[in-house]
């Protein structure tokens, strides 16, 4: 689990350039943050390009990092706004959201579902799905998103508690 | 608050959604995040560099200038006092070479002339007197006759 010193070593990493720094913050947080991206845009592709455009945010505002308390928050945040560039950019409507298939296959009946899942997930508004993708697929705190979001956790709780209502709906049709 | 609240159905449709396979970061996207990462640094530091040299050029341009007023400065005192020598040195010279020139010039009128063309006055024309006269009226100049006191 890493410390607020092993933050700080980083943000200090970072705000140098050095190249290991932005090494250590890929392959600390890359994981969640693409799956994140993939929860709010649907696509590997778009995921991928926000990924990359968060390091490259990353790079151009290193200098302020000192400001920053909380790293993980940060990228996230930064991720958002990645999403929301990329959202803007396509077209719209939006692509068919991707299915990931498991790296063991499963039954036909699971992938139905995971379809299903996805779909479901694609009917919410852009701002209840990425409260959902900042939970399960970033596994934030509400507490975390809010910060993200700058609201409060009561706001990203009904939110989430919407969005899964909406979701449930949508699956038992 | 987290997961607290949602009725049971809920819970497991979070857990449903948590546990669908989801996308892994590949090392080709490390590469191109990696490698975008690595020439935005670069040129980050290219940039640095080049605004550091503009600096050090500003600085070593305003050293230069600075040096260059300092010595002008220097130069141009000492100049000013060798000047100075050499123009009582040419007084001298001119007053003796006038002399030379006019010999019943007396060295106090020379002198008065040389002061004059030097400061770019015309010359005041002298009668040319003979030596006898001359010596009865540089006489006079220098022993004023007694009781003249009260004239002045």
């Amino acid at each position: 689990m890493p410390t607020a010193g092993d933050d700080d070593t980083l943000r200090e990493g970072l705000a140098a350039g050095r190249e290991d720094a932005f090494v250590a913050v890929y392959d600390r947080f890359a994981s969640r943050l693409l799956a994140t991206a993939w929860g709010m845009l649907g696509s590997r592709a778009d995921a991928e390009d926000a990924v990359q455009d968060v390091f490259l945010g990353l790079v151009r505002s290193r200098l302020s990092l000192g400001g920053v308390e909380d790293l993980r928050a940060y990228l996230f945040a930064s991720l958002r706004h990645a999403a929301i560039r990329r959202r803007r950019r396509r077209d719209d409507p939006p692509p068919a959201r991707e299915a990931i298939e498991a790296s063991s296959p499963g039954s036909p009946i699971a992938a139905e579902r995971a379809a299903r899942l996805e779909r479901a997930l694609a009917s919410l508004p852009p701002e209840q799905r990425e409260v959902v993708a900042l939970k399960v697929d970033g596994g934030l705190t509400f507490a975390e998103i809010a910060a993200v979001l700058r609201t409060s956790p009561n706001t990203v709780a009904g939110r989430y508690r919407y969005a899964m209502e909406k979701m449930r709906a949508r699956l038992e049709d | 608050m987290d997961g607290q609240g949602l009725p049971e159905d809920l819970v497991s449709l979070e857990r449903e959604l948590g546990a669908r396979p989801h996308p892994r970061p590949t090392d080709a996207l490390r590469e191109r995040v990696m490698g975008e990462v690595r020439g935005a640094l670069a040129c980050d530091a290219a940039r640095t560099s080049r605004r550091l040299s503009v600096w050090e050029f500003a600085a070593a341009l305003a050293a230069a200038v600075m040096l260059w007023m300092n010595l002008s400065m220097i130069a141009a005192s000492d100049t000013r006092l060798d000047l100075r020598a050499s123009r009582a040195n040419g007084t001298e010279a001119s007053v003796a070479a006038l002399r030379e020139l006019v010999p019943g010039l007396s060295e106090q009128e020379a002198r008065r002339e040389v002061t004059r063309l030097g400061r770019g006055l015309p010359l005041v024309p002298t009668p040319n007197l003979e030596p006898s006269v001359t010596r009865w009226i540089e006489g006079r100049t220098r022993t004023p006759p007694a009781g003249s006191e009260g004239l002045r």
